[in-house]
């Protein structure tokens, strides 16, 4: 027993280590589970009421960029609105002579960003409004120019969003102008990136990017990014798609938590598992048959 | 607490979205001052706490701290402990350990998701580098015109 403590005590500094070690990779098992969203829970209310105690000390490098990113908004929307309305005018007459539904519009909550961290390459923002207005994990977060982040964990009073700028956030987008859909996601710097969109397709710089009916998170249409720049990927039939953000989750101060009506989801929910249900009866009949 | 500020200075201190690394300046000053097995020990807690405040991967911070801890405790020389906190060697062990830090945690958990390690080490690993060391410079040159313990 003596030697056994002697061994212990000579090679301390590698017994340690491999315990904590060891440690960390349980501790990143356990990260996802369940069991730890209590936990989340936890640290959203205490991080976010630290964050609402001095949220009121204006950042003016923040304040002085978003004023300068709205003013150009103002006036891209501005030149916008009036070819809008008239589009929206033919929409709506076209969709009444087709018989097809109108289509339902976003249920936005307005609410304060009270924090902002960055730690390795995560970025998380901080929400004034958590559970008790209606908000829940997944949700999509956007300002009035478009996609800034997704959800992460809520609290009763508070709201923690993972932003773009993210190495685990992936988003099913398509270029506005030729539908041509893509996966998002970050890769470092200012710039987000669409990956594998085949070079054949017509993609173009300046093209906007929106948010995808693939996506089950975000609704459609959401503006993403503009494209700036392409790039072939070398020895592959794919090229690289950088999107300038429309959005800079760092850049604002307030932003919208798109709520979604729970009715509608059910029943969407509802007709895609049916129908799943309905081809993989097919399929294992389709299957038997074969057998046969 | 150091690592409550870490989280919630984040609004004030970021640039480019990167913010200088305030557990790896702490996690040097006990490198420095006690040696390899308070080190990792340090490391770990710091890495975990970090991870739970600031709703990231358990475990990842804590992983990435320790084996920093782990590595450069075997420079420690309790002798030389004073002189190191209040010189520049100080500044070279947090450069160090942010670097050993932004390694592990870029191979453990970044490499597979696509962003290539040219762009996390340049526009990531590498600018929280840099502020971190340009921040270790203020307690270098508080530590150099106290006593310290």
């Amino acid at each position: 027993m003596r030697r056994l403590l002697n061994l212990f005590l000579l090679f301390k500094e590698y017994v340690v280590l491999t315990l904590l070690v060891f440690l960390s990779f349980f501790f990143m098992a356990l990260s996802r589970s369940t069991e730890v969203q209590p936990l989340r829970a936890v640290t959203t209310i205490l991080v976010g009421s630290l964050q609402s105690l001095y949220s009121w000390i204006p950042n003016p490098f923040t304040a002085s960029s978003e004023n300068e990113e709205l003013r150009k908004h103002n006036i891209l929307l501005s030149s916008e609105l009036a070819q809008l309305r008239r589009a929206k005018g033919e929409n709506e007459e076209l969709r009444k002579l087709l018989g097809i539904k109108p289509r339902q519009g976003w249920k936005l909550l307005a609410t304060e960003i009270v924090g902002k961290t960055s730690i390795g390459d995560r970025n998380m923002l901080t929400l004034s409004a958590g559970e008790s207005s209606g908000i829940k994990k997944g949700m999509a977060v956007m300002t009035d120019g478009g996609l800034i982040g997704r959800v992460y964990s809520t609290s009763g009073g508070f709201t923690l969003v993972e932003g773009l700028f993210n190495r685990d956030m992936r988003v099913a987008v398509k270029i506005a102008r030729t539908r041509v859909d893509g996966i998002l996601g970050w890769e470092g710097g200012d710039e987000l990136v669409v990956r594998d969109v085949p070079k054949g397709l017509d993609v173009k710089e300046g093209d906007l990017v929106v948010t995808s009916e693939y996506s089950t998170f975000f609704p459609s249409e959401v503006p993403v990014g503009v494209i700036s720049k392409l790039e072939p990927e070398p020895n592959s039939l794919f090229r690289k798609i950088y999107l300038t953000p429309v959005a800079h989750p760092f850049r604002v101060e307030h932003c919208y938590v798109v709520l979604k009506d729970e009715a509608l989801e059910a029943e969407k929910a509802a007709l895609e598992t049916k129908a799943a249900e309905e081809l993989n009866k097919k399929n294992t009949v389709g299957s038997i048959k074969k057998k046969k | 607490m150091l690592v409550i500020v870490q989280v919630l200075a984040s609004r004030f201190l970021s640039i480019g979205g990167a913010m200088p690394d305030l557990v790896v300046i702490f996690l040097a000053f006990i490198i420095i001052a006690r040696g390899q097995l308070v080190a990792e020990i340090a490391g770990f807690f710091l890495g975990l706490a970090l991870d739970i405040l600031s709703s990231g991967t358990l475990g990842a911070h804590a992983l990435s701290l320790t084996l920093a801890g782990f590595l450069l405790g075997y420079f420690y020389d309790e002798e030389l402990a004073k002189q190191r906190l209040r010189n520049w060697p100080f500044l070279l062990f947090v450069f160090a350990a942010s670097v050993i830090t932004n390694l592990v945690y870029y191979f453990f958990f970044t490499a597979g998701s696509g962003l290539s390690f040219i762009n996390y080490a340049t526009e990531r690993g590498g600018l929280v580098t840099l502020y971190t060391v340009i921040a270790a410079i203020l307690p270098m040159y508080y530590w150099s015109r106290q006593t310290l313990y």
